[in-house]
C-alpha cells in the first residue's frame, strides 16, 4: 500500500467516495469502511495506537449522524412503520434507514480516509503532484515550505494567546487581535521564504534536476479500476 | 491598477499557503470547541449544529486570501491550497476535502469576479462569505446526505452556517485585511497598493 | 590575513565596470584574478513612492576574495542594502534607483538560478529560510534549483559533511539548534555553487560557542577564495579574518570610510561616533553600583521564591527541583545555550507556563517576548502605550470634559515615556513598520507603562547596536534603582556579569548560581 503513487492513489480514492456519495447503500458503506481498516491494519508500519485514537472522532461523527437523521430525517411519517413512541417524537422504521444511511457513510468515508493518510507521505504527495499532475514547481514547493511551519504556527498561536494574557487580555480563538500579529509573522516569514527559495536559485520555468522522482506504476492503475470497480460491484450486487 | 497579472509570484502562494496554516490552527482550536457541543447535541439529534459554528472558518483563507491579493483565482486557489494542506497534514476524511475545497473556493471567487476584481468592499467580502456558505452547503446534499433531513432542520443548519461564514470568513477577515493594510504590511499586494 | 592583500588603502576609484556597462559580453575575470565581484553606483533606495530615502547615491564595491564588515547603527538601512545587493529588493520590495552589477553585468540581467551560482543571502532569523522538512532534502533542493548533472545524494553528503552537519543528515530541520540552521543554510548556499556570501546578522540569535564554529568555517572559505560581505553589529567574530570594516551612511562612497585591520587599533572612534560596538568594553559605567555581596547575607524582601519546581514545556517536563529567590529590586541574569529553557522558566515566573511545585512570585509580572512583535495590540505606537496606561480602553465612561482633561493628563504621560525611551519620533508609525531595536524599546516601554514590579525580558539586547544596546541597560537601571525587579535571559555572559546582581546559569533541565568572581 505505501509503494503505491500516492497522487493516483488519492485520484482513486477521491472517485471512489464521489462514488459513494452518490449512492446510499448501508451495506456497501459498511463493507468499504470495514474493508479500508483491515487493510490499513495490515499495512506493515502503520502506527495501530494513532489509528486507534483518530477513529474516535470518526464514530463520534457518526453516531451524530445518526441520531440526526433519526430525529430530523426527511421522509419520516409518510408511509413508514412506526416502530415505537417515546415523549412527543416519534421513530419511524424509514427514519432508522435514513440514520443508518448517514451514519455508514461517514463510516465509509472514513475507512478511505484512513487508508489514505495511514500509508502515505506528504512530501511523496507533492512530489508526485509536480512531477505525475503538472503541479507548478512554485506551487509544489510553496505549499511545501507552508505545511512544515503548521507545527511553528501553532505553537506561536498559544504564545500570542499569553502575550495577550499577560497584558491582562482574553481573547477568544478567532479573535482579530489574536489572529493579526500571526497574520504579520505570516506576511514576515512568506516573504522571507520566498527570498531564501530564491537566493537558493529556486527559479520558475529554469531547468532542474529531480531528486525525489516518483513513478506512475500498474500497480498504481490497477489500484485505481480495483477500487472502483469493486464498489461499482457492491452498487450492483449489495 | 498597475501590476494586476494573472501570474503567481512564489511570495503570494507562500502567503495564501501561510494564511492556510494560520487559519488550519485557529480552526483546530474552534473544532474543540465545536466538538464537545456537538458531544452535547447529538442526543437531540444536533449534532451537525456543532459543526456549522465553526464551518465559517474554513472559508476565512479563502476570502482574506482574495481580499488581500486582488487578482483572479486567489480565493479558489487559497482554497484549494487549504484542502491540500489538509490532507498533508492527515485529515480523516482526506482524499474529499479536496473536492470541497474546490467547490467552497469557487463560491467565494463568484463573488470577487461579480466585482470583476476590482471591487473589494465590505459588501464583496460579505457576498464571497456567503458565496462559499451556499456551495459548501449545496456539496453537504452530495456528501453528507442533507437531502435526507426534513426542511425545517436543513433552514436551521443553513442559518446557522451562514451566520458563522459571515461573522468569521466577512467580517473578521475584512477587519484583519485592513488592520494589515493600514499599519503599511501590504505594500506588495493588491490590497496594500490599492490603499496607498 | 590571507585576503588583506586586495585591501585598497585608497578609496577606490570605480571606473573598471562603468567602462564595460556597454558590453555585456565582456568576460568576466576569474576568481584569482583580485578584480570587483560586486559593486554599485549611485543608488537610492525607498519603501514607498512618495517616502524618504532610507538611503540615497550610494556608491561601493567588493573585490573577490575579501571579507568586508558593513556596520551601522539601529535602523540605518544596512540590512535593506544587503538585500538590494543580494538582488532581492526592488523584486521584493521598494523602489531602486542606480546599478549594482555581479561580474561586470547588471544584477537585473541574472534569473534567480544564475544569481544562485555566482551569489547567496543568509538571513538573520535562521527560521525562516528553509522549505523543506528534512536537512538533507534541503540541500537536494538547492541542488535541484541548479540543475546539478551528478548523483545528487553523494554530493549532499560530501556538503553536509563540509560544514560538519553529517550526522544530523536526516534529522528534521526544526529540531536543529540556531546556529545548526545557519550551518545548514550555509551549506545550502555552497551546494549553489555561489562564490559570494552575504550574511545579513548571521550571528543574531547564537549563543557564543555556534558562533565560534560557524565564523571558523567561514573564515575558512574566505581562506579558499569564497568573498564575503557580512553585515553585523558586533567586529567581534570577524577581526581575525577581516578585509575592511566599511560604515553604512545615508549616501556617498562607502568604499571610502573603509577601515583596514591595521588601522582598526587606532579607530575606536569611528565606531564611537556611530554608536558601535567595537569590543566588550562598552559596559564601562554600565554595572550596579549596589551590585555585590551586601544582599547574600542579609534577609531581603523576596519577588520570586520557587522550591522544588518543575516547569514543562507544552506537556512535557522540561525542569525539576528548581529552588531559587529573587529579592526585590534586583536584577538576575539566566544565561545558558539556545534552548536550555531560559525561555520557558521566564514564561513560567510570568504564569502563563505549565509548572508543578512552589512558586510564588510576589507582584504582577511584565514579560517581553524574544520576539516582542508578538504582543503589540494597536495600530500606532502611541496607541500601543496609551492603551496600557488605561486610556486607549475605557472611551467615554464620565463626563466629557473630565474625560478630555484626563485624556490629556494621560497622553501627556505616555508622550513623557515616549521621549525617554526614545521613541516619540515615531508615536505615528505602525509598531510594527519599526526597526526591531525600537521594537523591542517599544515592547519594554508598554511593559513598563504598566507599572508591573517585576519584569522578565527575553534576550532584551539580542539585534541591537551598542547605543541601543546602552540606552535599555540605562533605563531598566533608572527603575531598578527605584525598585523594581528585573530578571532577564541573555546569552551575552559579560553582560549577564556586568549588569546582573545574581547570574542564574540554566543547563540541562538543571539551574544553578554562578559564583560572582572576587575583584578587586
Amino acid at each position: 500500500m505505501k509503494k503505491l503513487n500516492p497522487g493516483w492513489k488519492l485520484l482513486s480514492l477521491i472517485l471512489a467516495s464521489l462514488l459513494l456519495s452518490a449512492t446510499f447503500r448501508i451495506r456497501l458503506n459498511l463493507v468499504v469502511a470495514a474493508v479500508g481498516l483491515t487493510v490499513t491494519l495490515c499495512t506493515p508500519g502503520v502506527d495501530r495506537r494513532r489509528l486507534g485514537l483518530s477513529m474516535v472522532p470518526f464514530l463520534l461523527a457518526a453516531f451524530g449522524m445518526f441520531t440526526a437523521g433519526l430525529w430530523f430525517g426527511a421522509d419520516g411519517g409518510t408511509g413508514g412503520v412506526v416502530i415505537r413512541v417515546f415523549g412527543q417524537g416519534t421513530l419511524y422504521a424509514s427514519n432508522l434507514t435514513t440514520a443508518m444511511q448517514l451514519s455508514s457513510r461517514i463510516l465509509a468515508y472514513g475507512g478511505l480516509g484512513m487508508l489514505y493518510a495511514f500509508t502515505s507521505s506528504a512530501f511523496e504527495l507533492v512530489m508526485s503532484l509536480m512531477q505525475q499532475f503538472r503541479l507548478p514547481p512554485k506551487f509544489a514547493y510553496g505549499i511545501l515550505a507552508a505545511c512544515h511551519f503548521f507545527p511553528v504556527v501553532r505553537e506561536e498561536y498559544t504564545i500570542v494567546g499569553a502575550a495577550l494574557k499577560v497584558r491582562g487580555i482574553r481573547t477568544g480563538p478567532v479573535s482579530p487581535r489574536r489572529l493579526i500579529p500571526m497574520l504579520v509573522q505570516a506576511l514576515e516569514r512568506s516573504g522571507s521564504l520566498a527570498m531564501a527559495m530564491e537566493s537558493r536559485g529556486f527559479e520558475e520555468g529554469a531547468p532542474r534536476s529531480v531528486a525525489f522522482p516518483t513513478r506512475t506504476g500498474l500497480a498504481d492503475l490497477a489500484f485505481l479500476a480495483g477500487v472502483n470497480g469493486g464498489i461499482v460491484l457492491g452498487l450492483v450486487f449489495l | 491598477m498597475e501590476n494586476k497579472t494573472n501570474t503567481w509570484k512564489l511570495k503570494e502562494i507562500i502567503l495564501a499557503a501561510m494564511i492556510c496554516i494560520v487559519f488550519g490552527v485557529v480552526y483546530l482550536a474552534g473544532v474543540y470547541l465545536a466538538s464537545m457541543i456537538a458531544g452535547v447535541l447529538t442526543p437531540f439529534g444536533l449534532s451537525p449544529l456543532g459543526n456549522e459554528l465553526v464551518f465559517g472558518v474554513w472559508f476565512m483563507a479563502a476570502t482574506l486570501s482574495g481580499y488581500i491579493l486582488q487578482k483572479p483565482g486567489a480565493a479558489i486557489v487559497s482554497e484549494v491550497i487549504a484542502s491540500v494542506i489538509e490532507v498533508l497534514l492527515g485529515n480523516w476524511f482526506g482524499p474529499l476535502v479536496i473536492v470541497a475545497g474546490i467547490i467552497q473556493g469557487a463560491g467565494a471567487e463568484l463573488a470577487f469576479a461579480a466585482g470583476r476584481y476590482r471591487k473589494f468592499d465590505g459588501l464583496v467580502m460579505y457576498l464571497a462569505a456567503a458565496g462559499a456558505c451556499v456551495t459548501s452547503f449545496c456539496w453537504s446534499f452530495i456528501r453528507s446526505g442533507y437531502g435526507k433531513f426534513s426542511v425545517s432542520f436543513l433552514v436551521m443548519l443553513f442559518v446557522v452556517r451562514l451566520a458563522s461564514s459571515l461573522l468569521f470568513s466577512g467580517l473578521v477577515c475584512k477587519a484583519a485585511g485592513d488592520g494589515l493594510a493600514k499599519m503599511g504590511l501590504l505594500k506588495g499586494y493588491g490590497l496594500g497598493k490599492n490603499h496607498a | 590575513m590571507h585576503s588583506a592583500s586586495y585591501v585598497r588603502q585608497e578609496p577606490p576609484v570605480d571606473q573598471g565596470p562603468a567602462e564595460s556597462w556597454g558590453s555585456p559580453g565582456a568576460r568576466p575575470p576569474s576568481i584569482d584574478c583580485p578584480g570587483t565581484f560586486l559593486s554599485c553606483q549611485d543608488l537610492t533606495f525607498r519603501y514607498g513612492r512618495a517616502e524618504e530615502p532610507v538611503f540615497s547615491h550610494i556608491s561601493f564595491s567588493v573585490r573577490a576574495g575579501e571579507a568586508v564588515l558593513l556596520m551601522g547603527p539601529s535602523g540605518c538601512g544596512k540590512s535593506t542594502f544587503a538585500y538590494c545587493l543580494a538582488g532581492l529588493y526592488p523584486e521584493y520590495a521598494g523602489h531602486m534607483e542606480g546599478s549594482i552589477f555581479l561580474e561586470q553585468l547588471p544584477l537585473s540581467q541574472y534569473g534567480p538560478a544564475l544569481r544562485a551560482k555566482k551569489l547567496s543571502i543568509l538571513f538573520q532569523n535562521p527560521d525562516n529560510q528553509f522549505c523543506m522538512d528534512r536537512v538533507d532534502h534541503e540541500v537536494m533542493f538547492a541542488l535541484e534549483n541548479i540543475h546539478y548533472q551528478g548523483d545528487i545524494r553523494e554530493r549532499t553528503r560530501t556538503l553536509l559533511d563540509q560544514v560538519g552537519l553529517l550526522d544530523v543528515e536526516q534529522a528534521p530541520i526544526h529540531t536543529l539548534s540556531g546556529g545548526m540552521k545557519q550551518k545548514l543554510a550555509l551549506c545550502t548556499a555552497l551546494a549553489t555553487e555561489a562564490r559570494m556570501l552575504i550574511l545579513d546578522e548571521p550571528f543574531a540569535n547564537l549563543d557564543p560557542a555556534s558562533c565560534t564554529s560557524l565564523a571558523g568555517l567561514l573564515a575558512g572559505l574566505n581562506r579558499q577564495g569564497m568573498t564575503l560581505l557580512v553585515v553585523d553589529h558586533h567586529p567581534r567574530w570577524w577581526r581575525p579574518f577581516l578585509s575592511r570594516v566599511v560604515f553604512m551612511e545615508k549616501e556617498g562612497d562607502l568604499d571610502a570610510s573603509s577601515m583596514t585591520p591595521e588601522a582598526f587599533d587606532q579607530g575606536k572612534e569611528a565606531f564611537q561616533v556611530r554608536g558601535l560596538f567595537y569590543d566588550d568594553g562598552w559596559l564601562d559605567g554600565i554595572r550596579r553600583p549596589a551590585a555585590g555581596s551586601v544582599r547574600e547575607d542579609a534577609q531581603p524582601d523576596l519577588m520570586v521564591e520557587a522550591e522544588d519546581l518543575a516547569i514543562y514545556h507544552g506537556k512535557t517536563l522540561f525542569m525539576e527541583h528548581l529552588s531559587f529567590r529573587i529579592p526585590k529590586g534586583s536584577v538576575t541574569a539566566l544565561v545558558g545555550a539556545c534552548g536550555s529553557g531560559k525561555t520557558t522558566l521566564l514564561h513560567a515566573l510570568a504564569g502563563i507556563g505549565r509548572c508543578r511545585g512552589c512558586l510564588r512570585v510576589y507582584g504582577r509580572p511584565g514579560l517581553v517576548f524574544q520576539n516582542p512583535r508578538f504582543q503589540f495590540l494597536a495600530t500606532t505606537v502611541e496607541d500601543e502605550i496609551l492603551m496600557t496606561l488605561g486610556a486607549g480602553a475605557s472611551p467615554r465612561s464620565s463626563g466629557p470634559d473630565r474625560k478630555a482633561e484626563g485624556d490629556s493628563v494621560i497622553r501627556e504621560a505616555a508622550h513623557r515615556l515616549l521621549k525617554e525611551f526614545g521613541l516619540l519620533a515615531l508615536k505615528d508609525h505602525s509598531p510594527y513598520a519599526i526597526s526591531q531595536g525600537q521594537q523591542r524599546r517599544l515592547a519594554l516601554l508598554s511593559m513598563v507603562a504598566g507599572d508591573c514590579p517585576l519584569m522578565l525580558l527575553d534576550e532584551p539586547t539580542y539585534a541591537q547596536d551598542q547605543q541601543a544596546t546602552r540606552l535599555i541597560l540605562e533605563l531598566l537601571k533608572g527603575r531598578v534603582d527605584q525598585g523594581l525587579t528585573v530578571v532577564m535571559a541573555t546569552h551575552d555572559l559579560e553582560l549577564a556579569e556586568a549588569f546582573a546582581d545574581q547570574v542564574f546559569v540554566v543547563d540541562r533541565g538543571k539551574i544553578f548560581q554562578m559564583k560572582r568572581e572576587e575583584k578587586t
